[in-house]
C-alpha cells in the first residue's frame, strides 16, 4: 500500500496503480480522453496533467505510477495551465462545428473547453482539413475524421476487446487521420461501443444521430433483456420535449459499468433491440364474444377471467409462463396457478429459440430470466411447453393462458391454427402484437421492461433490478399488477402493493432468494443463495 | 502477378523473420523487400506482410502511410527525391527544381508519361554540406546545377 495525498486529501491506495486510478478512487474530476479503464494505457492525449510535488514538470496521471509519499495536485495553477495548453493543441485542427455536431452535450472536448478553454486561441494557422466528414463506415457507425483527436480508444477497442482490428491511424503529424482499413467496413457484434468510448464527435451512432439532443434525455438504470447475460444498461428516454417524436419515448440504450457482468460494454444485438418498447404495442384490452371484438375495462376483464378460472378444472387449463418476465411476476404466477389453483399444466420454456453465442457477452439463451423462472416455478425439468402444446392440439385443453409467447414463431402457423380450433378459451397477455395475440379471445396489454420495476436473474444467478424509465402507455398494466388483482379475486391475499413487496414474499418463499431485498441488490445486483 | 512475386519472396521472408526476437519487428524490412520487387506497396503486399509478422493488416497500413519511403501508388522506374530543406533553399534549389519539373514535364508526386521518372519533394535529406541536392534511386547527387541535373537525367534514360 502507498500513502499519497491528492488535492490535500490523504489516501492509502494499492501499490503500483496509476495516479489516475487513485484519482478515480477518491472520485476527483480529472480530464481524460485516451485513458479508459477497460483499455491499455496509450498516454497520447496528454490532457490528464497533474502536478506532483518535487517533480520538475507536470506529469500525465494515466501513465505515472503512485509512489509512497506522493503529493498530487489536480487543480493547482501549474496543473491547470498544463491541461489548458494541451487542450489548445488538441483543438488546433478541430472544427468549430459544435452547433451541428451530434456529440454536443456529451462531448468531453466541449466539456473541458468550458473548464479549461483559452477562448482566444493563439493559433492563427489554417486548420488542416481531413478528408472524410460524415462517412458511413459500417452498419452502425458514422465517422467524422476532422473531429477526431486521435486518442486511439477505438483502435485499442478493436485490438483488445473485439480482436477484430478495425481501426488504424494513417499518415503522420497533422495529417494523421483515423480510419478503418480501405475497402473494409466496421461490422462486428460490439461495434456500437466505439461510439460510447469516443470522447468527441468523431464516431457517432447512426441509430441515434440527430434524433435528439442529449440534454433532452432522461436516463434510468436497467438490465438488458436481450439474453441471459443481463448486461447492465441505461435506458435513455425523451424527458422534456413535448410534441417531439411523440410515439417514440425510448431513444437509445447505453451500457452501464458492472465489473461482474458486462464491464463497460454491451453487444449491438441488445443495444438496438429497444424499438419494441414503442413500436407495435398492444394498447387496448380486447375481448371477443361470439366472434365480436370489443374493448373492455380492466375491472371487467379481471372479473371475467376470475369467473373462468374459478370454474376451471385444474387439469383442463394450462398456463404458459415466460422467462421474459420478472422474478416477481413469475412468483405471482407460481402462487396463483401452481399453489392456489393447483394447475398441473404449467410450462415456460420455448424450444428451439436459441440464438448465437460467443465467449464474451452474448449468450444463446435470449431470455433475461430463465434461471429465475426455473428456480421459482420449480417444474422439476418439465419446463418445456411442447407437451402442453401437444395436449392443446389433441383438444384436451379447455383454456390456455399465454404470457408473451408467440406460438406461430415457435411451433408454426399450422399448430397455432389447430390450437385455435381445439381450445375454447385463449387468453393472451403481452406487450406486442403478434399472430398469437391476434387469435386470442382476450388480449391483455402488458408493459415492457422499461415501464416497470422488477428483477431478473441472469445465467449465473445474479439477481439484478430493472427500473421504470417511462410511464406505462395508458390502458396497459404491468403483469405483476394484473396478477395481484387477479389473485385477490381468487382468494389469495397479499400485503404487496409494489414489486418490492412481492420480492419480499418471494424471499420468504424461495430459498435461493433468501436474505435478498431491493436495497441489497442495489445498482450492481447480487448473486442468489442457491447452493 | 503480385501473388507470384510474393510467393518467390516467401523463402526470403522466412529468413528475415527468423532474425528478430519478435515477428512484428520484421514489418519494415518485409515491406521494403516487397516494394523493391513490385514497385509500390499494394494491398496484397500489406496482407502478405501481415501474414508473416502477425501484425493486423490495418496496422501494417498504418506503417505504410506513416513512412514516406513506402510508395502507395506506382512510382517511376527512377524515383527522384528532391530536397527542399533550409540549406538547399539557401543554395537556390527553386530554380533547379523548376528546371527539373520542366524537363520531366511533371509536378510533385507525379510520374512521367513513359513511366521512367517520378518526382517527390522531400524535407531535409541530411546532406546540407553540399546543398542543393537530390536523391535519384538510392544515390545522392550533390552541389546541383541545372547542367548537372541534365546529365543525371540523361544517364538514367
Amino acid at each position: 500500500m502507498a500513502n499519497i495525498t491528492i488535492d490535500g486529501k490523504q489516501v492509502t491506495v494499492k501499490d503500483g496503480i496509476t495516479i489516475i486510478e487513485a484519482i478515480d478512487q477518491v472520485k476527483t474530476e480529472l480530464p481524460r480522453y485516451c485513458y479508459h479503464p477497460g483499455l491499455s494505457i496509450a498516454g497520447n492525449c496528454r490532457i490528464c496533467q497533474v502536478e506532483v510535488e518535487k517533480m520538475p514538470r507536470t506529469v500525465i496521471a494515466c501513465n505515472t505510477r503512485v509512489a509512497e509519499g506522493m503529493v498530487i495536485h489536480t487543480q493547482s495553477a501549474k496543473a491547470k495551465e498544463s491541461q489548458q495548453v494541451v487542450l489548445e493543441f488538441l483543438l488546433a485542427n478541430h472544427p468549430l462545428d459544435c452547433p451541428v455536431c451530434d456529440q454536443a452535450g456529451e462531448c468531453k472536448l466541449q466539456d473541458y473547453y468550458m473548464d479549461y478553454g483559452l477562448y482566444d486561441s493563439k493559433f492563427n494557422e489554417q486548420k488542416v482539413k481531413k478528408t472524410k466528414k460524415a462517412v458511413s463506415i459500417g452498419p452502425t457507425i458514422m465517422l467524422d475524421q476532422e473531429r477526431c483527436i486521435l486518442c486511439s480508444r477505438c483502435v485499442r477497442f478493436g485490438d483488445e476487446i473485439t480482436k477484430t482490428h478495425d481501426f488504424g491511424i494513417f499518415n503522420r503529424g497533422d495529417h494523421a487521420e483515423l480510419n478503418i482499413y480501405p475497402g473494409q467496413e466496421l461490422n462486428n457484434k460490439y461495434s456500437g461501443n466505439v461510439a460510447d468510448i469516443c470522447p468527441v464527435g468523431a464516431l457517432t451512432d447512426k441509430d441515434f444521430r440527430f434524433k435528439m439532443r442529449v440534454w433532452y434525455l432522461g436516463s434510468q438504470e436497467s438490465v438488458c433483456p436481450g439474453c441471459s447475460r443481463g448486461c447492465n444498461i441505461k435506458v435513455e428516454y425523451e424527458k422534456s420535449r413535448p410534441y417531439h417524436l411523440k410515439n417514440e419515448r425510448v431513444m437509445r440504450l447505453k451500457p452501464r459499468e458492472n465489473m461482474d457482468v458486462n464491464k463497460w460494454w454491451m453487444c449491438d444485438e441488445g443495444r438496438y433491440a429497444y424499438k419494441s418498447i414503442d413500436q407495435n404495442r398492444i394498447q387496448k384490452l380486447i375481448s371477443k364474444e361470439n366472434g365480436v371484438s370489443s374493448e373492455i375495462s380492466w375491472q371487467k376483464a379481471l372479473e371475467k377471467i376470475a369467473g373462468l378460472l374459478k370454474n376451471a378444472k385444474p387439469s383442463s387449463w394450462a398456463v404458459l409462463a415466460s422467462p421474459q418476465y420478472t422474478n416477481e411476476e413469475l412468483h405471482l404466477k407460481k402462487k396463483l396457478f401452481k399453489d392456489q389453483l393447483k394447475w398441473t399444466h404449467i410450462a415456460f420454456y420455448a424450444p428451439g429459440q436459441e440464438g448465437s453465442e460467443d465467449n464474451f457477452l452474448i449468450k444463446k439463451d435470449k431470455n433475461p430470466n430463465s434461471a429465475g423462472a426455473a428456480q421459482i416455478l420449480n417444474l422439476n425439468g418439465a419446463a418445456d411447453m411442447t407437451p402442453v402444446i401437444e395436449k392443446a392440439k389433441r383438444g384436451e385443453l379447455e383454456g390456455l393462458i399465454i404470457f408473451g409467447h408467440d406460438l406461430e414463431k415457435i411451433y408454426g402457423a399450422e399448430t397455432l391454427k389447430l390450437i385455435r380450433q381445439k381450445v375454447k378459451t385463449i387468453i393472451y397477455e403481452g406487450t406486442n402484437n403478434n399472430p398469437t395475440s391476434a387469435v386470442a379471445d382476450m388480449v391483455l396489454p402488458g408493459v415492457s421492461y422499461a415501464e416497470k420495476e422488477g428483477t431478473f436473474t441472469n445465467f449465473e444467478g445474479r439477481v439484478q433490478r430493472i427500473r421504470k424509465a417511462v410511464e406505462p402507455i395508458p390502458g396497459t398494466l404491468p403483469t405483476w399488477d394484473f396478477l395481484l388483482n387477479l389473485s385477490g379475486l381468487l382468494g389469495l391475499s397479499y400485503k404487496a402493493l409494489r414489486p418490492e413487496h412481492i420480492f419480499e414474499d418471494l424471499a420468504k418463499d424461495n430459498q435461493a432468494f433468501q436474505d435478498l431485498n431491493y436495497k441489497k441488490i442495489g445498482h450492481q445486483g447480487m448473486v442468489w443463495n442457491k447452493k | 502477378m503480385n501473388r507470384a512475386i510474393l510467393n518467390q519472396l516467401d523463402v526470403e521472408a522466412e529468413k528475415v523473420v527468423a532474425k528478430y526476437d519478435q515477428k512484428k519487428a520484421a514489418t519494415l524490412t518485409l515491406l521494403h523487400m516487397a516494394q523493391d520487387k513490385v514497385g509500390y506497396v499494394t494491398p496484397e503486399i500489406e496482407a502478405w506482410v501481415s501474414k508473416w509478422t502477425e501484425v493486423p493488416v490495418v496496422h501494417v497500413h498504418e506503417v505504410v502511410t506513416f513512412y514516406s519511403m513506402y510508395h502507395k501508388k506506382p512510382a517511376g522506374k527512377t524515383h527522384i527525391r528532391f530536397c527542399t530543406g533550409t540549406s538547399c533553399a539557401l543554395g537556390g534549389y527553386e530554380k533547379i527544381l523548376s528546371h527539373l519539373k520542366k524537363k520531366l514535364n511533371i509536378q510533385n508526386g507525379e510520374v512521367t508519361k513513359d513511366g521512367k521518372f517520378s518526382l517527390e519533394e522531400a524535407e531535409c535529406l541530411c546532406a546540407c554540406e553540399c546543398a542543393p541536392m537530390m536523391q535519384v534511386g538510392d544515390k545522392y547527387h550533390m552541389d546541383l546545377t541545372e547542367k548537372k541535373v541534365d546529365q543525371i537525367l540523361d544517364a538514367h534514360k
